[in-house]
């Protein structure tokens, strides 16, 4: 048999089948049945009728909506710096963004025990405030860069031009610079809203025992109970697909205005 | 009605290096409602003057006067002036009308009078009906047009375009030429405008400014740019010439090309000049008629007509003719005396060009000049091997083109051979006023010029003594 081209996508073919397919039929297969093997909505109904479960998902909807403002208020200002800095050591603090990646993040996050530790006395006291400081500098590169790769390619001239027209330095970052970089804003968004909310080693490692839908996924695997294990990672991939798809309409809209490319 | 500058740059200097100005002493005055366009190859400093009017770069000295007020350092959004980028910079995320009413709503306008205004200026640049369009669907003449819409429309006292046409194909820039001169004479805007094509410049101004090197060479009028340009830069920058060496030999006589000429000068008897006649002007005929007689050495068609070179002894001459000369040739050339443009010959600077050796040395066939990197390119160093420019990158020097200049007052003559670096004869003197300029031509036929307050005779056998500091050295 002669190789051709598509038969390069074979072993890709069952990669994907293997580690994402399967697994997504599985978790839909346990989400939808009980413990007997019968199909069942009951999975559903009982996490959307019972308040503590409910609590964990509002719980984790906030710690990671306030982990993504934080994260946005830090990132944009350092992407400007980073990407228009004139000054010479620009390619340095870029590794300072991107080193820490390379470190894993328990060990970061091992450190910054220590360090709050040491400044707060008790962990105990600011368990919500600890979590938010360990999600952010966890997730402040995925913000960064996607920002710094659109101010990187933001043309000057149209700063300048807005300048031009009259525009105070105040108004052309709101009215020009924030709509040029909305693709890096919001595939950055994209990088931290939804993996903050499922983050529960940061929780765990900093002492705050408040479960958040990480949590209650590990919490019911470890027990094994399969069954609602799956359902509540069901609801949070359901919820994946509805923001990515929001988000690549949006970025869609965007580029057919502009013509360009969004990362 | 009484002209009055409407804005007044008064010796300016911009340099972002120390010390290596990009813009030196720089004076100029613009009238309300003229045409004034910024010629010059690229790197003269055209492009940094517009951004010194629009606000976007501040002068190093000097300051730029707007009605008598100074507005050097006032930021862009205050000046009553607007600028059309050269790649239009047009907002890829609001459409055509958003775009254009964009000045409009930071002035707070109420939003049916932005309406007429913009509805009004789609009109005069031929776009009505375009409002809802996004700009990526726009072609590049019609985004050209935007763009001077949303300068426009904020009725500035100046428009700025830098070099507005330079994406448009060549039919598509020959439409905006016209379309811009009628909007300019419609609008009673000043405009100020950047181009390095000549053409353009010739075409559509009132005023034509030439730059080289961040000196104004001549501001004139498109016609005397063309017919008398005042030195051979701007002869040989704007369309094609014939350039010759002569020296004055009587009142409205010169000789050139070994022969004399009927022309019409000012200049004083004896003085070194340049004559400059245009192709159109030099007049081919059978060689017995003609005032030279020279031989065509080659011909092409370049459109219109045929250019013809023709070989009179050592030197060419460029003319036009409509039909094919047969190369080898012989032919007459005539020119007619109003024809024959005189220029002073420019003794202001010695001036010469060589390329960098091995050594770093420019080895001329007088002089070895060996000038000092560091100087020559800001920022440059050697980090013991190897030259690195100010962004290390490592700098291939060898047979680079330098130029090198020093003053004629910086120079002194000698009669001691070996004082000096060159040696040569005295060719010629002109008096002026507290000092003798000299020609000094030497042995291998280059001349040197020399301000000296002591008299030497011509023929005089003198060394020129040039201090090492005094010389100076640019890239090209």
């Amino acid at each position: 048999m002669r190789l051709l081209r598509k038969h390069l996508g074979i072993p890709y073919g069952i990669f994907l089948g293997l580690f994402v397919v399967l697994p997504l039929i599985i978790v839909t297969y346990y989400a939808f049945t009980n413990g007997q093997g019968q199909p069942t909505m009951e999975n559903f109904l009982d996490f959307f009728s019972n308040p503590k479960t409910l609590g964990t998902l509002l719980y984790s909807l906030m710690v990671s909506a306030v982990t993504t403002f934080f994260c946005l208020l830090i990132a944009y200002p350092t992407a400007y710096i980073l990407s228009k800095g004139s000054f010479s050591g620009h390619a340095f603090i870029l590794m300072l963004v991107i080193m820490p990646m390379w470190i894993n993040f328990t060990l970061r996050l091992t450190a910054l025990k220590e360090v709050l530790d040491f400044v707060e006395g008790n962990l105990a006291l600011h368990p919500f405030m600890n979590t938010i400081i360990g999600q952010v500098y966890d997730f402040l590169p995925f913000m960064i860069l996607p920002i710094y790769n659109s101010m990187e390619k933001m043309d000057g001239a149209l700063l300048e031009a807005a300048r031009d027209l009259g525009a105070s330095q105040i108004s052309v970052i709101i009215r020009v610079m924030l709509p040029l970089t909305a693709p890096g804003i919001i595939s950055g968004i994209t990088m931290v809203l939804l993996p903050a909310m499922t983050n529960y080693v940061v929780l765990d490692m900093l002492y705050n025992s408040t479960f958040i839908m990480g949590s209650l996924i590990g919490s019911y695997f470890s027990s094994y109970d399969w069954h609602n294990g799956s359902m509540v990672s069901a609801t949070l991939l359901l919820f994946i697909v509805i923001v990515s798809w929001i988000s690549s309409r949006f970025a869609e809209a965007k580029q057919e205005k502009e013509g360009g490319n969004v990362i | 009605m009484e002209k009055e500058h409407l804005i007044e740059i008064e010796n300016v200097t911009k340099s972002y290096v120390k010390d290596c100005p990009v813009i030196e002493n720089l004076s100029l005055s613009i009238e309300r409602g003229e045409f004034l366009t910024l010629l010059g190859p690229s790197g003269c400093g055209k492009t940094t003057i517009l951004r010194m009017l629009g606000g976007f770069e501040t002068p190093t000295e000097g300051r730029i006067l707007l009605e008598g007020q100074d507005i050097s350092l006032m930021p862009p959004n205050l000046r009553p002036i607007n600028t059309v980028f050269q790649k239009y910079a047009l907002f890829p995320f609001l459409n055509v009308y958003d775009n254009i009413a964009f000045g409009l709503k930071q002035k707070k306008m109420p939003k049916d009078l932005i309406r007429t205004k913009v509805e009004n200026v789609l009109e005069i640049v031929d776009l009505e009906g375009f409002e809802k369009r996004q700009i990526s669907t726009l072609s590049g003449g019609q985004q050209q047009r935007v763009a001077i819409a949303r300068a426009i429309v904020n009725e500035p006292q100046i428009l700025l375009l830098d070099e507005p046409l330079g994406a448009l194909d060549y039919k598509m820039r020959q439409e905006m030429q016209l379309e811009l001169r009628s909007m300019h004479s419609e609008l009673g805007i000043t405009f100020v405008y950047v181009t390095h094509d000549q053409q353009e410049a010739l075409t559509m101004s009132d005023r034509v400014v030439v730059l080289a090197d961040g000196i104004i060479q001549q501001a004139d009028t498109p016609e005397n740019i063309y017919r008398k340009p005042s030195n051979i830069f701007v002869a040989d920058f704007i369309g094609v010439s014939n350039i010759f060496n002569g020296f004055v030999t009587g009142s409205n006589r010169a000789t050139f090309l070994s022969k004399e000429w009927k022309c019409y000068h000012d200049q004083a008897q004896g003085h070194k000049i340049n004559a400059m006649i245009r192709p159109e002007n030099v007049r081919l005929v059978e060689s017995e008629k003609g005032h030279l007689v020279g031989k065509v050495i080659s011909t092409m068609f370049i459109g219109n007509t045929y250019e013809t070179t023709v070989a009179v002894g050592k030197n060419e001459i460029t003319a036009y003719s409509e039909e094919l000369l047969e190369n080898e040739s012989e032919i007459g050339i005539k020119i007619k005396p109003e024809n024959i443009h005189i220029m002073p010959f420019d003794m202001s600077i010695n001036r010469f060009v060589g390329n960098l050796n091995e050594d770093l040395q420019i080895v001329l066939e007088d002089i070895v000049f060996s000038p000092d990197i560091s100087k020559v390119i800001p920022g440059a160093y050697n980090d013991g091997t190897t030259w690195r420019s100010a962004e290390k990158k490592p700098l291939l020097l060898k047979g680079k083109k330098i130029e090198v200049f020093f003053d004629p007052a910086d120079v002194k003559l000698s009669d001691d051979e070996a004082e000096g670096e060159v040696v040569g004869n005295i060719a010629s003197v002109i008096y002026i006023g507290d000092h003798y300029v000299y020609i000094v031509r030497s042995e291998n036929d280059w001349d040197y010029y020399v301000d000296d307050e002591w008299l030497w005779n011509v023929g005089d056998r003198v060394s020129i003594v040039i201090p090492k500091e005094k010389i100076r050295y640019k890239m090209v």
